[in-house]
């Protein structure tokens, strides 16, 4: 394949890099969250929602994200490639508290869940009803995505380049770029009709 | 002039992201330039991407609560936090950051330094190859290496990535299985050609090893790198398609050494940089 990649594939493994900031005082290490948790907070909360969360879940899984960001960096753990770290302990717990949910209403079907749970979209004047029933025919093309497929097209909204999408997934750079290029693929075809 | 190929969504993609390889993307910014249905296309898929984007910030950001409370009970929750862990006497010390990274470097010391010399005797009285337990190089038995008739000209007729095909389904879980590798670590490896079929290799499973994607310095990307510099010197006549062959199927890692006259294996965008000469 020819997919550039500048940094190592392997940059969530926390093996070899030491944090530069080691001496950091938790006081200096919650300034530093508390300005990523700024700079990433909708992003991540967008991504958790994407799992057919409520807002209260995400939110948790949010909040529990830069928690355990806070711990990572406190016992002087690797910095490298934090915004990949990040969504990848983002993508877990979204996973694992979806999978609660489940547990708790009786195990019903994911899709079935995903579909009660589709966004609603805010009222809008007449003149915007096709431009309307276009974004909820993607959103709802983005739902009926392999959840493989979902996770990668929205890390990729989210800003994350191939070289982060591939550990967060646990795919090759490879499979990053198909996996984007057929969800698009039908994006386009809901789209033209 | 315009020539018969045009890119495919795929590429187009990649390079509206910017992944793709220097020289690649410049050939395809240079067909767009010429082609107008190509760039048709990439507005097309512009355009969608914008239409999506659009889509998802819509149905998603109207739901999104203000920032600020969400902020504060971070701030509550990383204060009592700090409160909770902070460490007393001797035996919480000994878990502090600095003691523990003192008995981690310890503790790898002593680890490399037997496994230093488990390699060494290994190597001096069974003549075993290390590299094959680890999966870096295939287990001949298993993967000789296999080759299909095939003509310089049509290898060389398409980009390099363009050639190679995807194993299917089937065959990747009969290599697995071949070298006993279990359904909960097949996400490790990536099933590759040890001949790449852009070199003429076949699709057989005597041409594919369970090869590791991570965690290794010679992985699969890296191996990637010497495929596309072999095919272009294969295709730009300064190596013959035997030799190639040979290399590649014979000592994947020593030939990459041999081309790119380095120990360590070089960054993907080094690699593949116009400027970079591994063969002069």
């Amino acid at each position: 394949m020819a997919i550039r990649s500048t940094d190592s594939i392997d940059g969530l493994t926390f093996s070899g890099e030491e944090a530069t900031a080691f001496s950091a005082t938790p006081s200096e290490i919650e300034c530093e969250v508390i300005g990523l948790f700024d700079q990433f907070r909708n992003s991540l909360l967008r991504y958790a929602l994407s799992f057919g969360l409520s807002v209260h879940d995400g939110e948790e899984v949010t909040q529990e994200v830069f928690l355990a960001l806070f711990q990572h960096l406190r016992v002087g753990k690797s910095r490298h490639n934090l915004r990949a770290w990040i969504f990848r302990v983002a993508h877990n717990l979204a996973l694992k508290q979806r999978q609660a949910n489940q547990r708790l209403s009786g195990g019903r079907d994911s899709h079935e869940a995903r579909a009660e749970k589709q966004p609603d979209l805010a009222p809008s004047p007449e003149e915007q009803v096709l431009s309307r029933q276009r974004q909820q025919h993607l959103m709802a093309v983005l739902q009926a995505l392999p959840e493989r497929d979902r996770c990668c097209l929205g890390l990729r909204l989210e800003g994350l380049r191939y070289r982060e999408i591939a550990p967060v997934l646990g795919m090759s750079l490879g499979a990053v770029s198909i996996s984007l290029t057929r969800s698009l693929a039908r994006l386009m075809r809901a789209n033209e009709r | 002039m315009l020539d018969h190929w045009h890119p495919s969504d795929q590429e187009l993609l990649l390079t509206a992201d910017g992944e793709l390889a220097t020289h690649l993307a410049a050939r395809i910014r240079s067909h767009l330039a010429d082609c107008w249905d190509c760039r048709a296309r990439m507005a097309e898929i512009e355009g969608t991407i914008g239409d999506f984007v659009h889509a998802h910030h819509q149905s998603f950001d109207s739901k999104l609560p203000p920032i600020a409370g969400a902020r504060a009970r971070l701030r509550t929750r990383l204060a009592e936090s700090v409160r909770d862990s902070r460490p007393e006497g001797w035996f919480h010390r000994l878990f502090e950051p600095n003691a523990r990274r003192f008995a981690y470097a310890c503790a790898a010391a002593v680890i490399l330094a037997l496994g230093a010399s488990a390699v060494y005797w290994q190597t001096v009285n069974h003549g075993f190859d290390v590299r094959v337990g680890m999966g870096l190089l295939p287990n001949r038995s298993l993967t000789p290496g296999a080759t299909r008739p095939v003509a310089i000209g049509d290898l060389c007729s398409a980009n390099h990535d363009q050639v190679v095909r995807s194993v299917s389904d089937t065959l990747q879980q009969r290599v697995f299985q071949e070298y006993g590798i279990r359904d909960k670590h097949i996400e490790k490896y990536e099933v590759d050609y040890l001949i790449t079929p852009g070199l003429g290799g076949a699709n057989d499973i005597k041409n594919l090893w369970p090869e590791p994607r991570y965690n290794t310095r010679w992985n699969s990307f890296v191996k990637d790198q010497l495929e596309d510099y072999l095919h272009q010197s294969v295709c730009g006549g300064k190596l013959s398609l035997a030799t190639a062959q040979r290399d590649v199927a014979g000592d994947w890692i020593s030939a990459y050494k041999k081309y790119f006259h380095t120990d360590e294996p070089l960054s993907r965008s080094s690699a593949l940089d116009p400027s970079h000469s591994p063969g002069s």
